[in-house]
């Protein structure tokens, strides 16, 4: 195949699975300029790593491997692309947001509440709003399954402290 | 509102939802310089490709002036002390790439990073000692001969165990200027990976 060939391939895959990569930029970038360079980012490393995906796995989990990996990795830039989610420096008005049933609000709640949750928190709770198996929690993870579920259950515990308060 | 009940909500999620909007094509992303922490890494240490030419054309310049210059072991010995951390940068920087490969799962990726900068650290501290221990020991040598011209003469009158804590302060000192200078290089960012991984327990 050549380069050119190549890249249409890549781009069709990555297009196909683009919800996935801004699902990741919006629960670890801060604003839309972050999260528009950490969406470039892990496109060039999906694209560094493509010619060692030799779909062992599904597209999905490598592709959340890499997005996952590339967002908590990027965090230590020397010019940092994504801002320290610390949870004080977050502005208050985002983390109040009273219940409302409206899908909208819901999800803005809940981005919200897993803005103040740690890294790893974050990608083991994105995984499984995803509907990922616990299994596939762990080829994408590396934590074992029954790990994961204890991390599943505090995390929940912790989600609903955060959007009661 | 339960997690489990938001899982419908996120799952339906559209790219419209999402506030990413980046314009650009993926064919034109992945023209782009990477700007993660290794490629950062990687950027510092590139700088010692550029010192090559310069340290050739320096060492060049005053061979030609002084043809004798080379002659001396401690010259020999300065010139492995600036070749040395420039040689070794520049085979780290291609050691880095070897990291670039993301298909393992992300708890592996954290500790092969981790193993990979902490074993490249302590072969640099390893070969930062031995180079000293080696300059002392041609110190040594050319003051025996004669070789280390005004130096010696001066240096042959310090008393023995006075030299020995000197060279123990040099190395120490060295050791230490190594280790502040890479832990502001490369030490954060190892921390951070070991702080993702014990988060990961």
């Amino acid at each position: 195949m050549s380069r050119r060939e190549q890249e249409k391939f890549f781009e069709k895959t990555v297009k196909e699975h683009e919800l996935l990569i801004m699902k990741v930029c919006r629960v670890y970038a801060y604003d839309v300029h972050e999260r528009q360079d950490l969406f470039q980012e892990i496109v060039i490393q999906l694209w560094k790593s493509w010619p060692n995906f030799r779909g062992q796995s599904k597209v999905s989990t490598w592709m959340y491997k890499v997005a996952i990996y590339t967002a908590i990795a990027g965090l230590r830039k020397q010019k940092p692309f994504i801002r320290y989610s610390d949870p004080q420096e977050l502005p208050q008005t985002g983390i109040h947001v009273p219940y409302d049933d409206t899908k909208e609000k819901q999800l803005q709640a809940l981005y919200s509440a897993i803005f103040q949750l740690n890294e790893i928190e974050k990608a083991i709770v994105m995984l499984y709003l995803e509907g990922k198996s616990y299994d596939e929690m762990e080829e994408i993870m590396g934590i074992a399954s029954g790990n994961l579920r204890v991390k599943v259950n505090r995390i929940k515990d912790k989600l609903k402290q955060i959007i009661k308060s | 509102m339960e997690l489990d009940d938001l899982k419908q909500a996120w799952q339906q999620q559209t790219s419209e939802d999402i506030d990413v909007r980046n314009d650009k094509k993926i064919i034109d992303m992945i023209q782009h310089k990477s700007y993660g922490p290794i490629a950062v890494i990687k950027n510092k240490l590139a700088r010692a490709f550029l010192l090559i030419p310069i340290m050739m054309v320096v060492f060049y310049s005053l061979y030609s002036e002084n043809p004798d210059i080379f002659q001396n072991p401690l010259e020999w010995y300065c010139i492995g002390i600036i070749c040395v951390p420039v040689l070794f940068n520049a085979y780290w920087y291609f050691e880095l790439n070897k990291l670039q490969d993301n298909n393992a799962a992300i708890r592996e990726n954290l500790e092969i990073e981790i193993l990979r900068f902490e074993r490249t650290l302590k072969q640099y501290y390893v070969l930062m000692l031995f180079v000293n221990i080696i300059t002392i020991i041609l110190i040594e040598i050319a003051m025996s001969y004669h070789k280390a011209g005004e130096f010696d003469r001066s240096w042959m009158h310090v008393p023995v165990y006075l030299r020995i804590l000197i060279y123990v302060g040099i190395i120490l000192l060295m050791g230490f200027i190594s280790k502040v200078n890479y832990q502001r290089f490369f030490g954060k960012h190892i921390d951070y990976m070991k702080d993702m991984l014990r988060k990961m327990e």
